[in-house]
Parts: C-alpha cells; structure tokens; sequence
C-alpha cells in the first residue's frame, strides 16, 4: 500500500490508463469471443434451445399440428406412463445403452492404444477404422440387414465354420437388439477412438521414460499413467456414449422397424412415430422430455461418479 | 412471357432448340398456347428409381402437350410425404395434388387437409364409371369422392418355374386350393442329407407386411372380416384363428416355410433361391424379370371356401388450399394421368382401375403384362383392409402396433393362435376407440 501511495501522481496516472486500456483489451477480447460464438450459438438458440423449451410447452398440451393446442396439465404425461408401448421402448432403450457403453468404451480406447504405436501404415489404419462413420445411417442399416441375414449373411457364414448353428440376427427377438449394438458398435466406436488418440497423444513421453527408468513396466505405465491421466477424455466419452445410446433411432428404423415383436422399439421411434404417424404432439413432445430427463440423469450420475473415482 | 420461361431454370440446349422452333411458328399457333403455363405441384411416395422415372417421363409428356399446365412432381418416402404434408397443410404450403393409397384417405379426409373433388371429376369430364365399385367406394368418404382411382395392387403368387419342373411339378397348373398348394410346398421344400432343409418350399416372413396381407386374405377367404359391425376387431374370429393357424402350422406342421427367412430389406430370399414360391403384390414383376428369373404368377389359391385377396391402390387427391383458382389445372392433369395411365402401371408394377386403360394395347401389349395377367383376373375377388380414419396407425409398416406384434408372435410361436389374436383384439379396440 505504502509503495502504491508514495509513486509519484505521473505514474499512478500512467498505470491507471494502462489498466482501463487492459480492460479495454479485455472487454474487446470478450466482445470478439461473443462475435465468435454467435453464430453458432444463434443456430443453437433457433434451432435447439428454442424448441426444446416449445417442446416443453407443448408435453402439455392437446394438439394434432392442425388445430389450436389446449393446455390439458400431465395428461400426455398419464398417457404416455400408461402407455406399455412406451414402457416397452424405454426398456429396450435401456438394454441397447447397457449393450452398447461399455464395448463402446474399452474397445474404442483398445482402438486408439493400438492405432498410437508408431508403426508403419498407422494413418492408413486410422483411417480405415474412422471410414464407416462417414457412411449414413440407412446404408449401415441396409449393410448389416445383409450381413446378418440367416440364409445368406456372411456373419452365419463364419458362424457355421466354426460350428455354431446360424442365428436369425434380425428375425429373433432375443438376438435383433444384440445385432443393433454389434452395427452401432462398428459403426460409431471410431469417435470414441478419435478422442482416445488426441488425449493419449496429449500425455508426456516424458512421464512414460521417467516411469521406464523407475522399473515400471507397460501394465504399470498403462494403470498409473495412462488411465489416470485419460480421466477427462473417459469422462466425456462414457457421457457422450450413454447419451447416443438413449437417442438410437436410424438403426433400429431402419434395420427392424422395432420388430420384431417390438424388441427393438426405441424412444426415439416412439416419438417420432407418435408425433408424425398420429400426429398427437403432445404425448410425443412428453415422451421427449421424458428422455431429456432420463439422459440428464444418467450424465450426471456418471460426472459424479467418474469424479468419485 | 419469355422472360417468365427463363426465370424458372436454365435451359437445356434441346429446351432452348424447342424454344426458338416454338417461337418461328408462334404465327401458326392459337394465342393460348405461347401463355405462361399453369403450374401445379404435386407430391407422390413412388421413390424407388425406375419408378421415379416413369412417373417423370410421363408428366414429361404431359408438360410438353401444350395443355396450358405444368406439373412439379417431388417424391419422398410415404412417411416423410404424410408428415410433411400435414404440417406444410398448417402453414398454408400444401401442394396441390397428392399421390397416396386409398386406405390412408378417411385420415387425410378427416384431418381436413384433402377437399372433395366431385365438381373437378364432374368439370374435367374423369370417367370414374371405367373403375370397378371397390375402387370407386374406396375412393369416397362420407358420401363425396375424395380422389381419383388410379391403380390396384393386389396380393399374387409368385413361382420359380424351374425349381417346380425340378420338382416334377406342371408349371402351367398352379395350385388353385389350399391342399394343391401344400403338396406343391412340400415338394418344394428341400433338404440336404442331415435333413437341415436347404430350401423352404414358400416364403413367409416374419417382417414387415408380407404375413399380415396374406392372413387378411385367408381370413376374408374363410369368411371373415377385419372388423365386426361396431366398428371394433373382429380378428379373434374362428374365420380368421382358422387362418392363421394354418399359417402357423405351414412353419411348424409341415415344415415347408420358416419366418426367419426372407422379408427384411435388402433379403431376396426369392431371388437367392432359399424359397421356391412367395405371395407378394404385382410390383415385384419388374424386379424379378431384371433378375432375369424364370418365374411365373397365378391367382391367390383359394384355402378357404371363397376367393379373396388383400390389394391396395394408389389415388390421387387435391389438397385443401385457401384459394382454389387451380382446381382447373388439377382436374386437367388428374384426367389425363387417368387416361394415360399404362405408362406408369407398367414400370411401377401396378395394374390401371380404369378398365379402358386395362384393356388398352399400351398395357395388355407390354412384355411385363404376361404376368401381370394374374392379378387381372383376381380383380373381381379384392378386398381392400377397412378405410378407417385411424389406418396409419392401426395398419403401421413402422411400428410394433397390436396387429404386427401379434401375428409374429403367433408366426414365431411365441403366443399360441388364439392368444396371440385375442391379444390383437383387445390392442386394436383400444386404438379403434381411440377415434
């Protein structure tokens, strides 16, 4: 305080126009990051914000898109919980996420182990595992609609070869959910590998040599290293991977239609089907916030957890 | 004028050539003729390409007929075609005219996004005495027409010629009952020495619609109907437990079908030989015969004690808009897709309602009508599922409703027949009720 108060009035001057010129700087840094986001956050706000609060609204109303809606309170909601097509999509929803997470997960982070060994033909590889995610749903679905086929898949094929009775993958109600998860799996575990990559790339070699020099060895290196410092990227893998699980829908539309004996029915195809086959909007809009909700709650009970570890 | 003609697109060379030619003989013309066409969209579901194809080729030679009309069609799945419609009908943005089948018109007529067309059939001078009565019923909805008939797509029976001459079968003698059919898929069916059968004598999926149009038809042919005088369910029927079961009993009795093989998208089981016979409507013909498959049709066998068989039909309505100053260039365009309907029959694999196109060489005389024969002559013996309000969800390709859950329960042998039924009943009361 004591130095402050003794500097001479130019300096003090000096420094105080220094400081609201930082805060000019800083103030037009902001501005600039806001003119930044702007663009992206003005397609969020139109296109995601905006009607996920008007799907809100609507949960609670009566309205068929043609006609004026009607406030009607919880009913959609009564309906939908009423509804044991709706119980049903939740639970196989439920069965496809625990399918799906963990292979989706281990072999995703197997993936990118793999593909960060400096060997020769890596960035083909890489590249060849990352192909099918540019492929669009309804081919995925058409692909392994042949793949799985009982007659004439090649998946029975090297089935039988190894003497296992071909399976009706798609037909069998105990085997069309499993099938969904194996097309899921290889279809989209390459952006959990892609993120895996960019966060193995991200740890020091140093700490590898240094942990090297002290005796450890791979296992050791993987365990108290690698896995530790992976925390973050695990996080946001495991959260993004249970939340596209609870949002499949272009698979199983397009492989099973649900079927059959609606083993396969998801949350998504029911409010789809809900909102633009019968048109009811409201009980469809209630089924969607029903999964808001549900994914919520799942996302943040994984945070908590993956903290607690 | 000319300027409006160049705004809509760029031309091609040979639009342009047809341009400058137009214009040399405008002195020649009657002064109609050079004015701005009248443009009417229309929107239709025949998305596969051939069918896309035909469809524009014809309103091709429909704009180029100097009428005064234009048609745009656009195509999109029938899903995408039902909801988009619906919500462009909210905002004022309807096309003008719509393709879509005879049993989802009591929904769209009831959503009030379809206006009744018996003053543009009366003003367009569209014959509707050449459709036989179901096509005609189909198409009117509380006592007005709706629609303009266009087509009917029955059920048939489809048949590898030389597996059944392999079989020491007569191929120019199908079955016509239900025991010559059995005979027929037990001599079809064919199995290695293990006795694993390594072809099923007939196809009988436990997906998609295939199951359900062949139960409708034994059901209506064992004297039953969908629904019972009240409006409800009538599918616990005996007619109907009868025809299932007989169903059920080819997979599980005889042995000479599995529902495991065959009708997922993308799965020939037809084509990749692991069936010898299947029943599906007349718009496989094409496909089969670029296939380049030795394959014959018949009429639907008679299981039960009368013909029946389950068809639908495309018909073509005119949406409801708040200005009708087009409903003239509708009914000029509905008309002539009605007359000119042989073009677009034969591609799309559909037999014409109108029974001066049926007859017309530019149907009977094209290479595909040999098979198209069959469904000709089991016209007479259609029955269309119940044209309800509520079909697009009671009758869902998409959904696992009461009526699909059910019977593969019943085909997969997981619910015995009467269960299985009984338990359909009851969903699609529930739905029905709904209203």
């Amino acid at each position: 305080m004591t130095s402050v108060a003794s500097q001479p009035a130019g300096r003090s001057k000096a420094r105080r126009a220094s400081a609201q010129e930082g805060g000019a700087v800083r103030s037009g840094m902001t501005l600039a990051a806001y003119l930044f986001l702007s663009p992206y956050l003005a397609l969020f706000i139109a296109f995601m914000l905006l009607p996920t609060l008007a799907a809100v609204g609507i949960s609670f109303m009566r309205w068929d898109i043609l006609g004026t809606p009607e406030f009607i309170g919880l009913d959609n909601y009564r309906q939908i919980f009423a509804d044991p097509l709706f119980l049903t999509a939740i639970k196989n929803t439920f069965y496809f996420v625990f399918l799906t997470a963990i292979p989706m997960v281990v072999l995703g982070l197997a993936l990118a182990m793999l593909l960060d060994q400096k060997l020769k033909g890596t960035a083909f590889v890489r590249t060849v595992v990352f192909l099918p995610y540019v492929v669009m749903v309804s081919t995925v679905g058409i692909l392994w609609g042949w793949l799985f086929d009982k007659g004439t898949g090649l998946v029975n094929y090297y089935l039988t070869a190894i003497g296992i009775e071909p399976i009706a993958w798609l037909k069998d109600p105990h085997w069309s959910m499993p099938a969904l998860a194996i097309t899921t799996v290889w279809w989209t575990v390459n952006t959990n590998m892609i993120i895996f990559l960019a966060a193995l790339q991200d740890i020091s070699e140093e700490l590898h040599d240094a942990a090297t020099l002290d005796g450890a060895g791979p296992w050791q290196r993987f365990v108290y290293i690698t896995l530790p410092l992976l925390r973050p990227a695990m996080a946001l893998v495991t959260a993004l991977t249970i939340i596209n699980g609870w949002r499949v829908f272009g698979q199983a539309y397009v492989m099973t239609q649900g079927g059959p004996e609606a083993s396969t029915f998801v949350i998504v195809q029911y409010i789809y089907l809900t909102a633009f086959q019968n048109f009811e909007m409201g009980p469809a809009a209630a089924a969607g916030v029903v999964l808001l909700l549900i994914t919520l709650v799942f996302s943040l009970a994984q945070m908590k957890l993956m903290k607690a570890i | 004028m000319a300027n409006d003609v160049f705004a809509k697109s760029l031309l091609t060379r040979r639009q342009a050539l047809a341009l400058g030619a137009s214009a040399a003989l405008a002195g020649a013309l009657p002064r109609g003729a050079l004015a701005a066409d009248e443009k009417v969209t229309l929107w239709h579901g025949w998305t596969g390409a051939d069918n896309t194809t035909a469809l524009n080729g014809v309103i091709d030679t429909f704009n180029k007929g100097g009428k005064g009309v234009t048609v745009e069609p656009t195509g999109y799945d029938w899903d995408t075609l039902f909801s988009k419609w619906v919500v462009s009908s909210a905002g004022g943005r309807a096309p003008d005219l719509v393709l879509f089948h005879i049993t989802e018109l009591p929904e769209f007529a009831t959503r009030k996004v379809i206006r009744p067309i018996d003053d543009v059939v009366a003003s367009s001078g569209l014959d509707l005495s050449q459709v036989p009565d179901a096509g005609r019923t189909g198409v009117t909805f509380d006592g007005k027409v709706y629609a303009a008939p266009l087509d009917v797509h029955p059920l048939g029976f489809y048949y590898n010629v030389d597996m059944v001459q392999e079989a020491g079968l007569d191929p120019a003698k199908p079955p016509k009952t239900g025991e010559e059919f059995l005979e027929w898929a037990k001599k079809l069916t064919v199995k290695d020495a293990s006795g694993k059968v390594t072809r099923y004598g007939f196809e009988l999926p436990n997906t998609w619609a295939t199951a359900r149009w062949i139960w409708f038809s034994l059901m209506y042919q064992n004297g039953g109907t969908f629904l019972d005088d009240k409006g409800l369910a009538a599918v616990d029927s005996e007619a109907s437990q009868k025809a299932l079961q007989y169903l059920v009993d080819l997979i599980n009795v005889h042995g000479v079908t599995n529902p495991e093989v065959g009708g997922n998208k993308g799965e020939d089981a037809f084509a990749s030989k692991q069936v010898a016979m299947k029943f599906i409507g007349p718009w496989e013909v094409n496909l089969r015969m670029a296939q380049k498959m030795n394959f014959m049709t018949a009429q639907l066998p008679v299981f039960g004690a009368k013909p029946a068989v389950w068809a639908n039909s495309h018909c073509m309505a005119v949406s409801k808009q708040p200005n009708e100053d087009k409903l003239a260039a509708d009914g000029t365009f509905m008309k002539w897709f009605f007359d000119n309907f042989a073009a677009p029959a034969t591609t799309v694999g559909i037999i014409p309602q109108s029974k001066a196109v049926r007859e017309n060489a530019a149907f009977t005389g094209t290479e595909q009508y040999k098979y198209f024969k069959s469904f000709v002559d089991d016209l007479p013996n259609i029955v269309y599922e119940p044209l309800i309000p509520q079909y697009l969800s009671v009758f869902s390709f998409d959904k696992p409703t009461p009526l699909v859950t059910n019977l593969q329960a019943a085909l997969s042998g997981s619910k015995p027949v009467p269960d299985a039924l009984k338990a359909m009943k009851e969903g699609l009361d529930a739905q029905l009720k709904k209203g």
